[in-house]
């Protein structure tokens, strides 16, 4: 790493994190009930406000959601750039690849096949939501089986993008077939699960999405150097020792783990994964996944708080993630897509 | 002794009933400090025997020894610190700086991690300086020329540090001053760094030109192996593409057509570029011009050009029209 670039990873870093605890600060301020800063601070200092609502609104409400909407959006993003240095493909993503449809998928079977009550993810039963998050894990794993058998029959990497949108039409076809089936408490459940959301984790449940999440957060980080030598291609990663089958393998299961923890939980937040990757390109000019993958997870959280607060900033109630994503996501995805001869990483 | 080498080894591709063997019975060497040029015919198993080799592929029969060791005794690690790669497929990393792409080159020899150590560091600005791009180390890969993409692809080659290089049709894509340019340096790479350089081309002359030993695949799946003196002398070059329309010329180190002539004519010319301009001009046009043929044509200028009965045509045109008459 040289003077100048050390230096761009240093500023974009430091913005980055201040950007970061701006909107904490931000989403904890702001929201659907009005509360002074000076009672929600000391809330947070652990003084009891004698007011058990707002105590609850803070704790039980605000706290978990800007943590959920740190660990989605760092998590999505993440997954984002594991597929697109895993598939030699820039413009994948886990819910274009349909990933997230695929571990959509799982949770339907479970929601609405099983009735409403067990698949619940805000529901009391351990059980319930484990056995949502296995599903959610085994349908994102099977869409990316079906991708990696797929890559390795068809080369071209735009082929691969419409074998991904076409899985994801065949997953909502089958969980459209199940919504018919589906008791009415079932299916309310799934439709406000798929609008998206980062209110979905309570405090009980943080726990196991945190550890999920910043385990396979770490692991992706062990998995740089490999990555860097992925950039290459196939031979060149194999010529330089990399044991490219299991490498690849290992980042599916990592990006799948990621990807199906926060779909379960948040539902299938689009764009984030594919986006974010980007962005932190754009401000490192850089392929090496040592200054990527931190700069992806602090970039993928701060877009998701970005979201969280655009999202309960409406005085008629919380507006739907997925509604918000792509407005940020696609003029930089055409942004990207019409500079790409320009653009560094592309060539 | 040899750094690399076959014992009886088929190349082929498929598997089972559809197994498709190319080539057989090879019994080659690769020697440090000598550059070795494979040429042959497109599908003629070039790819084929340099993935052997590199070890992507095992062979159909027979076996690979490296450094001593037969192959599959080495395991993926030992060997990308004992063969170095440059292939012809574009990479991704276009926002690496040359220096992060040659150091990846020193992934064989670093930690979990991948960090460098100092001594990492040294060797790869030495590389930078072996391939003469020292200058563009902190520009990216994608404002490189392909030229200078491919020699920041054997500076990554040179910093794993490995006694063997092998290039798959490393000047496939080049014009013809980064081909020879490139030539020139894997030339100079193999002697002064004492590497046993192996690489596939389809640039006939500059090999025949730089490379101290050919590996010639023949039309008949046979592999010529020798120095560039011996393969040349020994025919093998004719035998290159199984067809007559096409000879090797000796004296130009290439391929040329063998097109029908309506006549043979001497070309009586001073200066050596205009006759050998002329013998093309008139060869494409269906004349071929021999040394021992009684027909003279007297060349003074390409407008120039006193024709057999004495008189003067001003263009090859001309001439052509006069032996059609």
């Amino acid at each position: 790493m040289t003077n100048l670039s050390s230096h761009r990873f240093t500023i974009v870093t430091v913005v980055l994190a201040f950007l970061l605890l701006a909107l904490m600060v931000a989403c904890l301020l702001y929201g659907s009930v009005d509360i002074e800063p000076n009672v929600i601070f000391s809330i947070l200092m652990g003084n009891d406000s004698g007011n058990e609502a707002l105590n609850t609104i803070v704790l039980e409400s605000r706290v978990p959601m800007i943590l959920t909407a740190i660990l989605a959006g760092a998590a999505l993003s993440v997954s984002g750039l594991l597929l697109q240095t895993t598939f030699n493909n820039p413009l994948a993503g886990p819910s274009i690849l349909g990933v997230s449809t695929g571990a959509g998928l799982g949770v339907a079977i479970v929601m609405l096949a099983m009735g409403g009550t067990i698949g619940s993810m805000s529901g009391d039963s351990i059980g319930g939501y484990l056995a949502t998050l296995v599903a959610a894990v085994i349908g994102a794993a099977v869409v990316l089986v079906i991708l990696m058998v797929f890559a390795s029959i068809v080369k071209s990497s735009t082929m691969l993008l419409i074998m991904g949108i076409l899985v994801s039409y065949l997953a909502s076809s089958v969980i459209s077939l199940l919504n018919s089936v589906a008791t009415e408490q079932g299916l309310q459940s799934y439709v406000y699960w798929g609008f998206g959301n980062f209110t979905g984790v309570s405090l009980d449940q943080m726990p196991i999405f945190a550890i999920v999440i910043v385990l396979s957060l770490v692991s992706a980080m062990l998995m740089i150097k490999p990555l860097n030598a992925l950039l290459l291609g196939t031979r060149y990663a194999q010529n330089l020792g990399v044991n490219t089958h299991r490498t690849r393998n290992l980042l599916l299961l990592i990006t799948g783990v990621l990807t199906a923890v926060v779909t379960a939980f948040c539902g299938p937040i689009g764009f984030l994964g594919l986006v974010v990757p980007h962005i932190a390109r754009l401000a490192l000019n850089t392929s090496d996944h040592s200054r990527l993958m931190p700069v992806t997870m602090l970039t993928g959280a701060v877009t998701a708080l970005l979201c969280t607060l655009i999202s309960v900033s409406s005085p008629h109630g919380i507006i739907p993630i997925n509604a918000i994503t792509p407005i940020i996501g696609v003029p930089i995805i055409i942004y990207i897509i019409i500079n790409r001869r320009k653009i560094n990483y592309f060539n | 002794m040899a750094i690399l080498q076959t014992y009886d080894m088929a190349v082929g591709f498929g598997q089972g009933s559809k197994r498709t063997t190319l080539l057989k019975g090879l019994n080659l060497k690769l020697e440090q400090g000598s550059l070795v040029a494979l040429l042959g015919r497109n599908g003629a198993g070039k790819s084929t025997l340099i993935r052997a080799i590199t070890c992507d592929n095992a062979p159909i029969e027979g076996s690979v020894e490296i450094d001593g060791n037969p192959a599959s005794d080495i395991t993926k690690h030992q060997l990308s610190r004992l063969v170095a790669l440059v292939a012809t497929e574009r990479i991704m990393g276009g926002a690496f700086t040359i220096s992060e792409l040659v150091a990846l080159g020193r992934q064989p020899h670093t930690g979990f991690l991948g960090r460098l150590s100092k001594h990492d560091k040294e060797v790869v600005s030495q590389c930078l300086e072996a391939v003469g791009i020292s200058h563009k180390a902190q520009q990216h890969v994608a404002s490189l020329s392909d030229g200078e993409r491919q020699k920041a692809m054997i500076a990554k080659a040179l910093a794993q540090e490995t006694p063997i290089i092998v290039l798959d049709e490393p000047t496939a894509f080049l014009d013809v001053a980064s081909r020879i340019e490139t030539m020139q340096l894997l030339h100079k790479l193999a002697h002064e760094q004492n590497k046993a350089v192996l690489l596939s081309s389809h640039d006939i002359s500059q090999s025949l030109l730089l490379a101290d030993e050919l590996w010639v695949i023949t039309s008949d799946h046979e592999v010529v192996t020798g120095t560039t003196e011996q393969v040349v002398m020994s025919g093998a070059m004719d035998r290159v593409f199984g067809d007559t329309s096409i000879f090797f010329n000796g004296n130009l180190c290439d391929y040329e057509a063998q097109l029908p002539t309506v006549a043979t004519v001497r070309i009586n010319c001073d200066d050596n570029n205009l006759a050998r301009c002329m013998t093309n001009a008139l060869l494409r046009n269906g004349i071929a011009v021999d040394e021992t043929s009684d027909i003279i044509i007297k060349v003074d200028d390409v407008n120039h050009i006193t024709l057999p009965d004495g008189k003067i045509a001003s263009s090859v045109k001309e001439v052509v029209k006069y032996f059609n008459k």
